[in-house]
This record gives structure tokens, C-alpha cells and sequence, in this order.
């Protein structure tokens, strides 16, 4: 026996050194194209684009399959600043700028815009963009009901304002409007809603017309030929391991070649001998590249969690790791140290929040609301439980996004009376001064000196009853360490003072569920990612979106703000909308339907010894560019 | 024996029936459902109810049900939520061969070093051997699978390099490969491509087992003890050049190009790119599996030795290796081919954090994605899988038992 077992040890060694050798004894020799390898945690759920946009509106479809550039837009946002430039449409100056986002009245009482397609950008197989390619994408997905494509479609083809757009020739399509749609919904909307090729998708729309199920045909399209107008086109998806991409000649890409400035206020894009787009201000540069592809090939690489992630970055595997929530606190210090990777670290547009259900007592008190908002240490949670891995909020809207947030906001006595920089006997006198003047009673009362409270409080009650238990729901430390410290820290302070609450950390579908679907619920902490135009202000807060499946399940009812809200959504003039965004967000502050907690920024990782970023710093860090593939340069 | 199977795949139809009436229970009395995933500002509430709509998640409980068994008996598992809307066989027979050729190739790994190792100790007690892989496997056994996987790849791929990082394939080598044979790997063609050849691993390691496994059969029943050897040797001689031809010649071309080429591949290179991939996982699953199997046939061995006919054996004058393979082992190898037999089954499933560790992209990975996704036909579908091969495996056991062992009769 010993004799077989030496003998099936030496077969089992040769067979293994048999395939390693195999794969080490002919090295796959280096890649001669520069290939811009990015690390991705889930596979891409589709090729389909349109489902892309719809169902399938998953972060990694979008990182892979459309930050490839399969499509352009009207106009889109540019790099850094997120301010609106115009893309496959000509509006090249200011006066056109413009002109390009005003609209006629017509006689059958609609209103009409005019675009010129910019000339001369071709898909992929070689056919030019036309107005025809551009009115089918707004055309072909109204003939299906934008709210039955889902996802993001009724943001992008609003059928409440959008009637239909209509060729006039071949470079120049007019659309015709139900009613004037404010910047939401037509610059930060329908203007950057994605241009498809109408020769690739209309047979297919034709046909998912005429069958059962239109939408599930349409979806049900593969997708992976459509032709692109973007930088490059889909090599080969392998899924549970890579896709690749390689790159069209730069002489068929929209902007390839073009010089980009981007200023705090303007946009300057030249290429010579085809276009110069200059609008706004030169005032500071914020930065400055030559448009791309600059590289052959993109490969985005699967792995299965951060660890791989990691190794395979240090490894130099990877070139940059997409992850919509950076890399993990544990890793940084090590990649930080590690020779040719490169940290960097960004604010991220979202805001992580606690809200109540105000149609109820005592939730339904602004008193409560606010000496909840006091109580909550937010710089000693990030600073000091979560080792500044975070940083404390004071409005719905992220200080980062600066061009919408009240400058108030950014001031130390503004934010004071909103409990910034008060010890924890300052923030409970504060809070006990607002809920003795709110009508609330204790069975004792609690007391606090400057620093500390010296006597916990007991037996709350409002009018006369006592306040009920009270339940915070949390996302549980397994799902975000960062929440479920802000509610335990929530729930010690608050029971100091006499509240009853009970912090119960629990799963994200079931806070989702109780709250978004049920609505039966006490209090909640969740968390939003946001976009750039604040149009959340009014789709959080309108008490239009307070029954079931809404966006405003806090039940937040105040006609005054609704009034404004509806004029801010509505609003076409950018610095107006500004200060009736200013405006919401002062009565928020005083009315605290959200309690904001935090921001998380975002850390990231990417090999400095291979690739060339034109900028680093930047709102959403650079997973919010899909790691730039058009832009970036490979060093080697 | 006829009447017993009848009597069992009966048991086996009603068994199956209950445990999709749990797996659909507990999947659709759960709080939320897909479109938890779809609330933001930008997707309006009537965009949810369209989608639960689209994926019947509006209609009461009881059609829903009615339309899981109902998919369950046309062989129809519907159609996945997250991957809208991509069939859930699709999904399944994509990443079935890959968690099958991966955890079955453990799976029998892990038996072999389990048992031979255990029929030593058993023999062997009290030698420094068993203490030493006593003592190893249970550590090994109860190590905590996460952390030990990370810890094989830090070692072995990432510090010595001898092994890749991640994945079934080398995400180098592959994006060049534009056909394999007549299966074009352009546009979504890739996974074809790698499942092309990961269904022709499992068909040849099918292959070969059956031709070894007949050969030993003809030489444990039909042959003299001096021929066995050579029967055997010439099975496996035969079998190794059949399949170097088969590869080398037989299944096609590998045809590279474009600006992911490396060099020229040839099929034994993919094959040999999967196999290589394949070592460390099944190198970190036998070690944290195969203490299960030697404890098992450790104890066995035990019990047989103690009982008379061994010690009948014994007094005949047989050699001790006759009576440790033939008599101890024998006895003992019934409860561990059970036990083996239904880890095979269960292994259709793969392993969550193997898996995921490893980037093997299989059924465990599946399971996990849907279940945290609430894809509930994918779900559904997985576990579907798994019980079914769990519930002939048991059967299959019960009839391995009747063959290796003549005294049980099914009546």
C-alpha cells in the first residue's frame, strides 16, 4: 500500500507540475497594446443598452457597457464641475448656449426647441448621427411608455412634458413640449438622454411592438452589436471573468483629439478644424486635458471581493478598482504604502440621513425633530468613533455639491444653533429649552452643566401622556458600520434625556420595506446617492410623494414649502433656482423632517506607475467617471 | 430492488414538492422584494409598481406560488429579476459546469486523501500519524474558510507566485482567443468559448473515469491477480494518450488575434490555463474538507477491526494488508461512500466563499448575488438544483449501499 501511494503521489506531483509548466513554461508574452485594466466586483447584468437605462440600471452595467461611450447625448456635464456643455448638439457660444434652452410658443399651445446635430460624428459602422437617430431615441421609447421601460427612463423621456421631437432635416430636430420643463427635467434630464442608432433599433422596437410582451422583447434584444458613436467598441464579454473593449480610431470619436478646458465657471473645447465650444467664464481652471481615447483597449476584470481586489491591484493586475463605495477603511493604510499605487481621496455626492414618521406624535412635533437633531454629536461619531472616516452634514444637500448649498450652511454660527461644536451638557440644555417649549414633560426632568448631563431624564411625555417606545431602525453593522455607530450613539443620548428610543439594527430590505412600502414605522436611518441638480429637495419633502412607495414616507406635509418646491422644479433660470433652493433648504433646517448625519468620502486606489489621470480630485472620485476611460493615459 | 426505487422516486416527487413549498416561503414572506433596489429620486413609485408588475410580483401569494410550481413541472424556471430578462436555465447551465468541474474534482480529491489516510490511521492507532493528522484536520476542519482561503492566496499567489490570484481563466490570455473551435468567443461569445471548453474538461474527466473505472472492474472480477496491473496500467496508458490526441487534435482550433493577443494558443493551453486555475482552490477545499472523510473512516475502521471476522481473518493467517483492504476497509468504506455520495450532490452548489475568494464565478457566487439581489427565480432555480441532487443522491446511496454490501436486501 505504501508502495501505491508513493506511486500515486508522484503522478498526482507530476500532473500538477505538469499544468503549472504548461502555463509558465511558454509566459504569455506582455500585452504590445496599452490595455487600461479596471477591477470590478459584480458582473454586467446585460448588453442590452436600452435595458441598461431601465431595469437593468445596475452601477456595473454602467461602469462597463456605457462608460465605453456607446452613446452621446444633446448636451452633457462636464468633467469636474458637472456643469452643462453641449455634446451632439451646436451651441457652441454663449448666445447659442442659450438660445438652445429656451422655447417658442406654438399655436396649438405647446412649445417647441430647436437643435442642430453636430456634423460629422459617425457610429461604429461608419453611418453618420443624423436628426433621424435623435428624434427615434426620444420617439421610439414614448411609443413604449417611458414609465413601462423603468429605470431611469421617465427622467429621460418624460412623457408629462414631452410630446414628441420631429425632423426637420437632416441635421436639425425640433421637440415639442406638453409644458415648460424646468433644468431637472430638461438639462439634467431629457437633454442628456443617451442618442441610439435609429437603423439598430427600430426593426427591434417594430417587433417587440407587434409581439405580447413589447418590453420584455425589447429587453430581451442582446444588444452587444450595437454600433457606438463613443470611444470604444465591446471586444468580448466573458461573463464571471472580463469583458474587453478596444478602441476606435480617434478620427471617428466625437471630441477625440480636442483640447478641454474646464473652468469653475466656463467650458472651453477646441478641435481644430471641426468645432470651438466656448461658454461662460474663464475664471479658474479647473482642469485641462486632450479629449481620448488614449489607450487601445479597456479589460474590466472581475474579482470577486475587495481582498482579490486589492492584491490584484498591488500585484499590478489591475490598473484601478470600480467600486461605487471606494476601498475599504482596512486597506488604505496599506495601499498607501505601497510602491506605484496611488490613494487619493474624494467627498461623494449622497448624504446619510435619520427621518421620522411625521403624521404622529411625537414626531409629528418640530420640537422633538430638532432637540433629536441637537442631541446627535456628529463630529464626535466621525471624528472620534469612526476615526474621521467620515464627515458630519448639516443639510440635505452635500457640501460638496457648493453651488447648491446655502451659504449659511458653510457658517460656524449658522450651524451652531444647529448643535455644531457643542459639548454634550450644551447640546441638552439646548434640546431640553426646545422640548419643555415644544409642550414636552419629564417625570424628571433632565438637567446638564456646561460640559455633561448631571441628571439623566426619565418618563418623557407630551401633553400630558407619555411617549410611547420608540423604534430606530438601522441598517445593522454587517451592511454599514458607519450607520448603525450613529444609532447606537443616537440611542445612548437620547435615552439620557428621557426619550424611550431603541436603536434595532436590522436588514436594509426590511427597513426599506417598513418604511418605503408599509409605512409603519417610528424612525429610520438610511442613506441616498445623489445627483447634481438638487431636484431631491422637492422629491423627498412634497407631500405629493407621501403615500406608499413614495420618496417622502416621513409624511412631510408644509404647503409653503410644497409651493416653493414646485417653482424650484419648475424653474428654467439656474441662479433663480439657486436661491429657491437656498430657500428649501433653510426651512428644512428649521423644520428637520431629516436629521443629516453624514458624508462618507470616498477612498480610492490606482497604479501611479502605470496610468495618468487628468484630474483626481473630483466630486464621486474618479469611480464617478467610471475611472475615465477617455481621458486616461497609460505610463508604460 | 425495481419496487423499492419506484417506492422511493415517489418519496423523492412529494420530498421535492415540500421543499420548494420552504424555499418558496421563505423567499416571498421575506420583507421587500427587488425594487427596494430601485428607490431614488430619479425612479418614480408607478416605475416600481411597473416593474413588480413585470416580474408578477403584484399578484397574491397563492398565484405566485401557483406559477413557481407550475414553472417547476414544465421544466420552466422563468426568468431572472436581476438579469431581466434572461432565462434562469441560462443562468444555471453557464455556471453548472463550472462549480461542477471545480467542486466535484475537490470533492473526489478530498475523498481519496480522506480515506486512504484514514484506513492508515485506523489501521495505525496511536502513531505519531494520527496524532499529527488528527490534530491538522480537525484544525482544519473548523478553520474558519474565509480567512484560510485569503491566507492560501496570500501564500501561494500573491508572496510565491506559483498559483494565479483569482478566476477560472487568465484574464490575459483569454480576451485574445477569437474562436475555439466553430464557437466564436466575439461580442458575448466569450463565455461560450471558456464553457466550450470546461464542458470538454468534464466530458473527457467523465471519459476517463468511466474507461478506468471499467478497466477496474474487468480486473477486480475477471482477471487473475498477476494481470490486474497490467490491465489496469494499460486502461490508464491508453486513456492518457487519448486524450493528449483528443485535445492535441480532435476538438479544433484556437484561433487569436486582435489587441488582447499574446501568443498563438492551442486547446491544450485553455484547458491547461483552467486546470492551472483549478489547483489552488482544490488544493485549499481538500484541506479543509478531508478530515470529515478520514475521521469518518478513521472510526469505521475502528469498529470493523474490533468485530469477529476480523479476528477470524486474522487467525486464518492473512497478511495484514489482506485483511486491513479487504476485510476492515471494505466494511468501512459503507458509511463513508454515503457520506461521499451526498457531498458530491450537495457540491452542484459550490461553496459561498470559495467561490467569491477565488473569484469562481459558480453556482455558491449565484446563490449569493440572488439571494442578497432577491432574484427569487434565480434562487429558486439554484436550490431547485441542489435538492434534486441531494434527493438522488440519497437514493443512489441507498443502492450503492445494496451493491457494496451483500447482505442488505431491499424488499
Amino acid at each position: 500500500m505504501t508502495a501505491k501511494i508513493k506511486i500515486l503521489g508522484v503522478i498526482a506531483l507530476a500532473l500538477a507540475v505538469g499544468v503549472i509548466s504548461l502555463n509558465t513554461s511558454a509566459p504569455a508574452t506582455a500585452l504590445q497594446a496599452k490595455i487600461y485594466k479596471l477591477a470590478t466586483f459584480e458582473d454586467i447584468t446585460t448588453t442590452n443598452t436600452l435595458s441598461i437605462y431601465g431595469p437593468n440600471s445596475t452601477v456595473w452595467n454602467s461602469y462597463v457597457i456605457l462608460s465605453a461611450g456607446i452613446h452621446t447625448s444633446l448636451f452633457g456635464e462636464a468633467d469636474k464641475t458637472f456643469q452643462i456643455v453641449p455634446s451632439a448638439a451646436v451651441a457652441d457660444n454663449d448666445a447659442d448656449f442659450a438660445k438652445a434652452q429656451t422655447f417658442t410658443k406654438r399655436a396649438d399651445n405647446k412649445l417647441e426647441a430647436t437643435f442642430t446635430v453636430r456634423q460629422g460624428l459617425k457610429w461604429s459602422d461608419g453611418t453618420t448621427l443624423t436628426a433621424d437617430d435623435v428624434a427615434f431615441s426620444y420617439n421610439g421609447p414614448l411609443s413604449l411608455n417611458p414609465v413601462k421601460l423603468g429605470g431611469n427612463w421617465p427622467a429621460q423621456v418624460d412623457p408629462d412634458f414631452l410630446d414628441r421631437v420631429e425632423v426637420v432635416n437632416p441635421t436639425t430636430v425640433r421637440f415639442v413640449l406638453k409644458e415648460v420643463p424646468g433644468i431637472a427635467r430638461w438639462q439634467y434630464g431629457m437633454l442628456q438622454a443617451p442618442i441610439f442608432q435609429k437603423k439598430y433599433w427600430e426593426p427591434k422596437f417594430t417587433a417587440a411592438k407587434a409581439s405580447s410582451d413589447p418590453v420584455k422583447t425589447l429587453y430581451a434584444n442582446n444588444g452587444a452589436d450595437e454600433p457606438g458613436i463613443g470611444g470604444f467598441n465591446l471586444g468580448q464579454v466573458n461573463a464571471g471573468s472580463f469583458v474587453s473593449h478596444t478602441a476606435r480610431p480617434c478620427k471617428d470619436v466625437l471630441g477625440c483629439g480636442a483640447k478641454v478646458e474646464v473652468y469653475t465657471s466656463g467650458y472651453i473645447e477646441d478641435q481644430p478644424g471641426k468645432y470651438h465650444i466656448e461658454i461662460g467664464k474663464k475664471d479658474k481652471l479647473e482642469t485641462s486635458y486632450t479629449a481620448g481615447p488614449k489607450v487601445d483597449g479597456l479589460l474590466h476584470n472581475l474579482l470577486g471581493d475587495q481582498n482579490a481586489a486589492v492584491l490584484a491591484l498591488t500585484k499590478g493586475d489591475v490598473d484601478f478598482i470600480l467600486n461605487p463605495l471606494g476601498v475599504a477603511a482596512g486597506f488604505r493604510q496599506q495601499l498607501s504604502s505601497t510602491p506605484g499605487v496611488a490613494t487619493v481621496k474624494n467627498p461623494s455626492n449622497g448624504i446619510f440621513y435619520m427621518s421620522f414618521n411625521m403624521r404622529r406624535a411625537p414626531f409629528s412635533e418640530k420640537a422633538f425633530r430638532q432637540a433629536v437633531g441637537l442631541m446627535i454629536d456628529k463630529e464626535f461619531v466621525c471624528e472620534q468613533l469612526l476615526n474621521s472616516l467620515c464627515n458630519s452634514a448639516y443639510t440635505v444637500v452635500p457640501l460638496p455639491n457648493g453651488f447648491w448649498v446655502n451659504p449659511k450652511f458653510k457658517t460656524d454660527d449658522f450651524l451652531k444653533g444647529l448643535g455644531k461644536g457643542l459639548t454634550e451638557g450644551q447640546r441638552a440644555q439646548a434640546a431640553i429649552k426646545v422640548l419643555k417649549a415644544g409642550g414636552f414633560t419629564w417625570d424628571t426632568e433632565p438637567q446638564a452643566d456646561a460640559q455633561k448631563i448631571t441628571v439623566v431624564g426619565k418618563g418623557l411625555k407630551f401633553k400630558g401622556q407619555p411617549v410611547k417606545d420608540i423604534e430606530l431602525l438601522c441598517p445593522h453593522t454587517g451592511y454599514d458600520p458607519f450607520r448603525s455607530t450613529f444609532c447606537q450613539h443616537a440611542e445612548r443620548r437620547l435615552q439620557l434625556m428621557g426619550i424611550p428610543l431603541r436603536a434595532n439594527l436590522t436588514g436594509f430590505n426590511i427597513i426599506v420595506s417598513k418604511v418605503f412600502d408599509d409605512q409603519k414605522f417610528d424612525m429610520w436611518v438610511l442613506g441616498w446617492g445623489l445627483g447634481i441638480f438638487p431636484d431631491y429637495l422637492r422629491d423627498f419633502f412634497h407631500s405629493e410623494n407621501a403615500d406608499a412607495g413614495g420618496d417622502n414616507p416621513e409624511g412631510f406635509n408644509n404647503k409653503d414649502f410644497d409651493k416653493l418646491a414646485d417653482q424650484f422644479v419648475a424653474e428654467t433660470d439656474l441662479a433663480k433656482a439657486q436661491q429657491i433652493a437656498f430657500q428649501l433648504e433653510e426651512i428644512l433646517a428649521d423644520e428637520a423632517p431629516y436629521i443629516p448625519l453624514f458624508n462618507a468620502p470616498l477612498f480610492e486606489a490606482y497604479r501611479s506607475d502605470r496610468v495618468k489621470f487628468p484630474y483626481t480630485e473630483v466630486l464621486n472620485g474618479l469611480q464617478g467617471g467610471s475611472g475615465l476611460p477617455s481621458s486616461v493615459e497609460l505610463l508604460k | 430492488m425495481a419496487k423499492y426505487i419506484l417506492k422511493r422516486l415517489f418519496q423523492i416527487i412529494l420530498t421535492l414538492w415540500i421543499y420548494l413549498t420552504i424555499v418558496f416561503l421563505l423567499l416571498y414572506l421575506q420583507p421587500g422584494d427587488i425594487t427596494s433596489f430601485f428607490i431614488n429620486n430619479r425612479t418614480p413609485p408607478e416605475v416600481r409598481e411597473q416593474i413588480k408588475a413585470q416580474f408578477g410580483l403584484n399578484k397574491p401569494i397563492w398565484e405566485q406560488y401557483t406559477n413557481v410550481m407550475t414553472n417547476f413541472v414544465t421544466l420552466n424556471l422563468g426568468v431572472s429579476f436581476k438579469e431581466y430578462p434572461r432565462p434562469v436555465w441560462d443562468i444555471v447551465t453557464e455556471r453548472m459546469p463550472r462549480t461542477a468541474l471545480l467542486f466535484v474534482t475537490a470533492a473526489i480529491i478530498s475523498f481519496c486523501f480522506g480515506f486512504i489516510l484514514g484506513r492508515l490511521i485506523g489501521w495505525r492507532r496511536g502513531a505519531a500519524l494520527e496524532y499529527v493528522s488528527t490534530v491538522s484536520g480537525v484544525f482544519l476542519w473548523t478553520v474558519f474558510t474565509p480567512w484560510f482561503a485569503l491566507l492560501m492566496i496570500w501564500l501561494f499567489a500573491f508572496n510565491f507566485q506559483w498559483f494565479p490570484l483569482k478566476g477560472f481563466i487568465d484574464q490575459n490570455l483569454w480576451p485574445g482567443v477569437q474562436q475555439v473551435a466553430d464557437v466564436s468567443c466575439d461580442l458575448t461569445g466569450g463565455t461560450n468559448c471558456a464553457n466550450f471548453v470546461f464542458n470538454h474538461i468534464l466530458l473527457t474527466a467523465l471519459v476517463v473515469t468511466l474507461i478506468l473505472g471499467a478497466a477496474f472492474i474487468i480486473s477486480r472480477f475477471f482477471a487473475e491477480q498477476r494481470t490486474r496491473w497490467l490491465i489496469n496500467g494499460s486502461a490508464l496508458a491508453i486513456t492518457v494518450i487519448g486524450v493528449f490526441n483528443y485535445w492535441s487534435n480532435s476538438i479544433g482550433d484556437v484561433k487569436v488575434g486582435g489587441i488582447f493577443a499574446t501568443r498563438p494558443l492551442s486547446m491544450m493551453d485553455l484547458a491547461g490555463d483552467i486546470l492551472y486555475h483549478m489547483i489552488l482552490p482544490i488544493i485549499t477545499l481538500t484541506l479543509i474538507s478531508f478530515a470529515g472523510t478520514m475521521l469518518l473512516t478513521r472510526n469505521t475502521m475502528l469498529e470493523s477491526l474490533r468485530e469477529d471476522y476480523i479476528m477470524a481473518a486474522r487467525a486464518k493467517g492473512l497478511p495484514d494488508k489482506a485483511v486491513r483492504d479487504r476485510h476492515a476497509a471494505r466494511n468501512a468504506l459503507l458509511p463513508v461512500a454515503t457520506y461521499f455520495v451526498i457531498g458530491l450532490a450537495l457540491s452542484v452548489d459550490g461553496s459561498i466563499f470559495i467561490e467569491k475568494i477565488f473569484t469562481w464565478k459558480g453556482m455558491g457566487w449565484t446563490l449569493l448575488s440572488s439571494a442578497t439581489d432577491q432574484d427569487y427565480p434565480v434562487i429558486i432555480g439554484a436550490l431547485v438544483f441542489t435538492g434534486i441532487f441531494a434527493l438522488f443522491a440519497h437514493l443512489a446511496a441507498d443502492v450503492l449501499y445494496a451493491l457494496l454490501d451483500p447482505r442488505i436486501r431491499y424488499d
